[in-house]
């Protein structure tokens, strides 16, 4: 039975249409205190003394602590140590001498009900010296104040390149230069985040509910800060409501929460409200980045200089400098650039620290990149199709080494035709009719634009996966993976490949994940992996499983291998069926037989690439210079999707997003350091009326070389290239009078933008 | 996300409220729709010790037409006035009840719309408000109660700054009166914002009549630019008079830019750029409708 | 100030009458998930802003999140859990299925109380898209959920005319 490349119904959904599944929120232990946690108001102070008295004895209040009652505990670690230097730029569980960011975690009240500890929370005051905040990148700092920080609020330079940068530009016909920033924005998922300690008895571990992303790292990391045997913490991932690389990294909570669960021996429980959500969750993007391009007559080339600032928040958190590493690595996407140089500095500013999200480092590098792309085309006068086709790097030249390293890995683009693909999308969605429709649209007096951007992604293989599938005693298959459901259906997808590998239906399979006891390692989901990986382990164990089916059967049927055949829900020997829970049954009777369990392991050298194009088409309404996106296609080569639809469905949530980061989503903050976007009212994210016509081309030519299926990741090629494409079609529906190089494109930006040319085009009104 | 503790008062009639409200004075607050009180609650940025819920009142919540005037019951929620089952038996005039149901359409969303009432609205005094604009062209009334008595204030000197009013602790609003406009107006209603889905950061509402292809006479408001919506006089006084078509004009830009410009409600360029946006749709709505 | 004041309500809860002790200040849905049971009570950002909450009160979709538990007092509250009608709620959740209108499943019982309003009212797709917008969601880019009520408004509209 071919089950890959099937789009069947995902195995997600009844759960969740019957909400029989219950999400972090709504789980409770016996015993139960809550965690409310008390927040920075500051964006920059000394911290002088929390005072807590009243607190501690308000009604229901168990317990009150503040940095100074859990100054053992080390600060969250990096998953990855790029320069040790960096270490002392890690977030401590709790504020100890300083406030660096309005919410920072400063106390926290456990209490027997979750109104009675947000009640005591209020009677906590904090006692600080308010310091002026350090808001930009580049910014002096007082020396006094910023110790850590080199003179500068620099913390971090990273350096890649190839070939010789300084003979191209000194050889080139044009020298192209853009500035580009994209504000910061974050995820926010819908579901905020939340956890549950529910401690094991004598204090020699925990539980710990509400798990997602990466529990291995985390259980190590829990470890280690709460100096348990790594056997001791427990990670239980249930559902989580949306991730998009900020749910699940270990965050000062869950450590507090597990921290005050071992010290109270009571489950503990905290949920985060919103607007603590947007304080508190890892922010994203917030980079500027220079480009200067060598670029010949013809519009190739020859050179790119890079110089990226990022404005990384008040710490380096679980992902230290990453977003910033990544950003350098992809910028050249799909595209040959001879010599490249980029320089990433890394700034730390009194805000919310900032990590990954969805498609990080690398919607900010093509944003940049495909604005190079058409400034080149505007200043040589060409199509901007036509000037990515002379830099695409050729079918011939894959796999394509760029000579560099993301996050310490060689970048290797490991197959697939870029040109073929432009092709295929421009015939697919028809661009010259596009453009046609536009036109005459425009002559007749609407503002209508089309923009193309095109994008690599990458799929993360940096980590191995392991994959066990079990017979469990019901006669279900489980199929054990430590990676992460945050939505996308990775069950369904997961369950396919097993079902693929040994020929049985679907619901024989329950995945079991998330659950750190069940499994001894997982990479996790980030980067597009679990498909990927934990498939390819998954895939690997089902031929293992299988075999070893085959063989526990005939030994315990007295019968050789050659006469077993696998079928529907079991297997069939000489006519006779056995169906698998029977098979369970007698392997448990027989004193000789050992359960049937296989597991396997898979790792990869190099990362695989998908890469594919986007075309937007928008129309801005002359007068009040809001932006409607009509229209929105995406060609991608996933390499071989498992699901086909479930892949569309990344790739539309994905570009939803990516619209909503080209177009309104902004975290601001005032002169002094306090947010202003701590709430959905305020940080505009897309709604229903906002949905363009949609159309998403699979396309699966190039199967990825780097696993035995074949396969490339489906999450982040639905967001990466949508600013590009926003922004093209924005500067196309202008005529290309207005170049716009930041997101997000609002009306208010549009309008500042508009205002700097003096062709009119500010007074539309007049034109009627 | 939890709010401060509070007693909870459900009156069962006007009378029983007003009373709560003399006793607790300051320390009482009124949900009505609770749209804005109690997200304001739950972030503890309000922290009423008594609550006086008024949503049992079933007087408050009363359509009428009296002698020509519309009377609006403080608890009729914002939905009732985009259905026609609601609000038909008042035989309005169909631009006025066609008006009513697109500005109430605007405010929030659906379920929003079914709890948020126009009394609270209008008390909250927020210069974004749909009614608060209306109020302002049509020179509503509104009828304000408390345990000592009963008074009709105008809601242009009711409003005293955004979120402002002469409110009393002790008071309560529980009604809102516009005349009826004549049948032969025609309205338009325009609002713009700086990012999609947000409430509007201007706004307009235009009524005219026109008498051979000339506008007789005109109102017109604007709002959310400005601390409280305000009447553009001088715009007014220079439509009055002449040819509808001018509502496309350069001209009428530029008096409309000039009108918005003396209210200075908003110093940035691309709020009033908006608020002229939006004056000029309104009025063109009106002339077309 | 502690809650030494809790009040004795009554609701119909999916059907089933309910009869609860609860503090003036919980939301109906933090009442109808911690006191009632009720996994699809999902608090999204308890400001009325993003619909996870929505609910059906008297026959119209609610904000929980905005309405305290002690105003429900009497009324009768549907949950995705069991919306009015049985066949429209298989039919809801099939072309939920169908068309990949759920991914991580947390905006998902909003969205349906706003469908099931949607069926009873028999609004135009126009309609139904303004009224699905009063919810958000993060994963799906909303264009399968808007898929899957015109589904359901089309194969509604063809039983209508049908024999």
């Amino acid at each position: 039975m071919n089950m890959i490349g099937q789009s069947i119904d995902r195995v997600e959904d009844d759960d969740l249409l019957q909400a029989s599944t219950r999400f972090v929120g709504s789980l409770a232990f016996e015993n139960m205190l809550h965690m409310h946690v008390v927040r920075s108001p500051y964006a920059h102070a000394r911290l002088k003394n929390v005072t807590v008295g009243k607190a501690a004895s308000a009604p229901g209040v168990v317990a009150v602590w503040t940095g100074n009652d859990i100054r053992e505990l080390p600060p969250i670690g990096f998953r990855r140590i790029p320069d040790r230097d960096l270490l002392q730029h890690r977030q401590p569980v709790m504020a100890l001498d300083e406030l660096r960011y309005v919410g920072e975690p400063a106390a926290i009240v456990l209490a027997t009900d979750p109104c009675l500890a947000e009640d005591a929370g209020r009677l906590i005051a904090i006692n600080a010296e308010i310091r002026p905040p350090v808001l930009d990148c580049g910014t002096e700092t007082d020396a006094r104040t910023e110790a850590r920080m080199r003179g500068s609020n620099e913390v971090a330079r990273i350096e890649k390149g190839y070939g010789d940068v300084e003979a191209a530009f000194a050889a080139a016909e044009h020298k192209i230069s853009i500035s580009c920033r994209l504000a910061r924005q974050t995820a926010v998922p819908m579901e905020t985040r939340g956890a549950i300690a529910v401690p094991h008895p004598a204090a020699a571990g925990f539980d710990l509910y509400g798990a997602a992303k990466v529990p291995h790292a985390n259980r190590q990391e829990l470890a280690r800060i709460l100096s348990l045997d790594i056997g001791g913490v427990v990670l239980r991932e249930g559902h989580a409501g949306g991730g998009f690389g900020v749910r699940g990294e270990l965050y000062p909570e869950d450590v507090l929460v597990a921290f005050a669960a071992l010290r109270l021996g009571r489950p503990v429980k905290w949920i985060e409200d919103r607007s603590e959500h947007f304080l508190a969750i890892n922010h994203s993007r917030d980079q500027t980045i220079h480009l200067n391009a060598a670029v010949s007559k013809t519009g190739i080339i020859a050179a790119l200089r890079a110089r990226i600032t990022t404005d990384q928040g008040a710490y380096l958190r679980t992902h230290e400098i990453k977003v910033s590493d990544l950003s350098c690595a992809f910028l050249p996407g799909p595209y040959r650039i001879p010599a490249y140089q980029a320089t990433a500095t890394v700034h730390l500013t009194n805000k919310t620290p900032c990590g990954t999200y969805r498609a990080p480092g690398r919607f900010e590098a093509t944003f940049a990149m495909e604005r190079m792309i058409d400034a080149i085309a505007r200043t040589l006068e060409l199509d901007p199709v036509e000037v990515r086709r002379r830099n695409l790097i050729s079918a011939a030249d894959m796999p394509f080494d760029r000579q560099i390293e993301a996050t310490g890995k060689r970048v290797v683009y490991d197959s697939g035709d870029y040109l073929q693909t432009l092709d295929t999308a421009i015939r697919a969605f028809d661009l010259p009719e596009l453009r046609r429709s536009a036109e005459e649209r425009r002559q007749r007096g609407e503002c209508i634009g089309i923009g193309l951007a095109m994008f690599v992604e990458k799929t993360d293989t940096a980590l191995h996966e392991t994959a066990r599938l079990e017979l469990a005693a019901d006669g279900k298959i489980e199929i054990v993976t430590g990676t992460s459901s945050l939505g996308q259906g990775m069950e369904t997808a997961l369950a396919q490949i097993a079902a693929d590998g040994l020929g049985f239906p679907i619901d024989v399979f329950r995945i079991v994940r998330g659950q750190t006891d069940r499994i001894s390692q997982s990479g996790g989901t980030f980067a597009s992996r679990t498909t990927v990986m934990a498939g390819s382990a998954i895939h690997e164990a089902s031929r293992i499983f299988r075999r070893k089916l085959i063989e526990t059967s005939a030994a315990l049927l007295g019968a050789t291998t050659e006469v077993i055949t696998l079928r529907r829900d079991g297997c069939c020997i000489n006519g006779r069926n056995v169906a698998l829970s029977e098979l369970r049954a007698m392997i448990d009777a027989s004193a000789h037989s050992t359960q049937l369990i296989a597991e396997a392991d898979f790792s990869s050298g190099a990362m695989a690439c998908p890469y594919g194009v986007h075309i937007a088409q928008v129309k801005v309404d002359p007068d009040d210079l809001s932006v409607t996106v009509e229209k929105y296609h995406i060609a991608y080569e996933i390499g071989r999707a498992v699901n086909p639809d479930l892949v569309k469905a990344q790739l539309l949530g994905g570009a939803m997003q990516g619209i909503g980061g080209a177009l309104m989503e902004e975290i601001s903050f005032s002169s002094d350091g306090q947010p202003l976007t701590t709430s959905f009212a305020d940080y505009v994210t897309p709604r229903i009326v906002d949905v363009p016509a949609f159309e998403i081309l699979l396309l699966e030519d190039w199967p990825s070389p780097t696993n035995p299926l074949g396969l490339k990741g489906a999450g982040e090629g639905g967001i990466n290239a949508a600013g590009a494409a926003v922004a093209a079609a924005v500067e196309d529906a202008f005529a290309a009078k207005i170049a716009p190089r930041r997101l997000p494109i609002t009306p208010k930006a549009l309008f500042d933008l508009l205002s700097k040319t003096d062709d009119g085009l500010i007074s539309p009104l007049r034109r009627r | 996300m939890y709010p401060a503790s509070f007693r909870y008062h459900r009156p069962s009639g006007l009378h029983h409220a007003l009373e709560l409200l003399s006793r607790h004075k300051a320390d009482a607050a009124i949900l009505a729709g609770g749209q804005s009180l109690v997200p304001r609650m739950n972030l503890r940025q309000a922290t009423p010790e008594n609550i006086v819920d008024l949503n049992r009142i079933a007087d408050l919540s009363k359509l009428a037409v009296v002698n020509d005037v519309l009377e609006i019951g403080a608890m009729v929620r914002h939905q009732s006035f985009c259905c026609e089952a609601a609000i038909g038996f008042l035989s309005l005039p169909s631009g006025f009840a066609e008006l009513l149901g697109r500005m109430a359409d605007t405010i929030g969303n659906l379920p929003i719309r079914l709890r948020g009432t126009i009394g609270g609205s209008l008390a909250n005094a927020s210069p974004k408000a749909q009614w608060a604009l209306l109020s302002f062209l049509l020179d509503a009334d509104i009828v304000i109660e408390n345990a000592g008595g009963t008074r009709c204030e105008r809601y242009t000197q009711f409003v005293k700054g955004d979120g402002r009013t002469t409110l009393k602790p002790d008071d309560l609003i529980t009604n809102v009166r516009i005349k009826v406009p004549p049948a032969e107006w025609r309205y338009g209603f325009a609002q713009l914002a700086p990012q999609p889905n947000r409430p509007a950061s201007a706004f307009a509402l235009v009524a005219i009549t026109l008498e051979d292809a000339r506008v007789r006479d005109c109102r017109i408001a604007i709002g959310a630019c400005t601390p409280v919506p305000c009447r553009l006089h001088a715009l007014e006084d220079w439509l009055s008079g002449r040819r509808a078509s001018v509502s496309g004009s350069d001209d009428l830009v530029e008096i409309a830019a000039a009108a918005v410009r003396q209210q200075g409600g908003e110093s940035q360029p691309y709020i009033e750029h908006l608020a002229v946006v939006a004056t000029t749709r309104a009025i063109a709505q009106a002339v077309e409708c | 100030m502690e809650d030494t004041e809790l009040h004795t309500i009554s609701f119909t809860l999916n059907g089933v009458t309910q009869r609860l002790r609860v503090a003036a200040r919980r939301s109906l849905t933090d009442v109808l998930g911690q006191e009632c049971g009720m996994k699809s009570a999902h608090m999204g950002c308890g400001q009325g802003d993003c619909g996870s909450c929505t609910v059906s009160v008297d026959g119209v979709p609610i904000r929980g999140c905005l309405l305290f538990a002690v105003q429900a007092d009497g009324a009768d509250i549907r949950t995705a859990e069991a919306l009015a009608n049985p066949d429209s709620l298989a039919a809801i959740r099939n072309a939920f299925k169908k068309h990949r209108a759920i991914q991580c499943g947390y905006c998902t019982p909003g969205f349906m109380v706003l469908a099931d309003y949607i069926l009873r009212n028999e609004l135009s797709l126009d309609q139904a898209i303004q009224t699905l917008s009063a919810n958000l969601c993060r994963c799906t880019g909303y264009s399968p959920i808007v898929s899957a009520v015109a589904d359901l408004l089309a194969a509604r509209a063809e039983r209508g005319s049908g024999p």
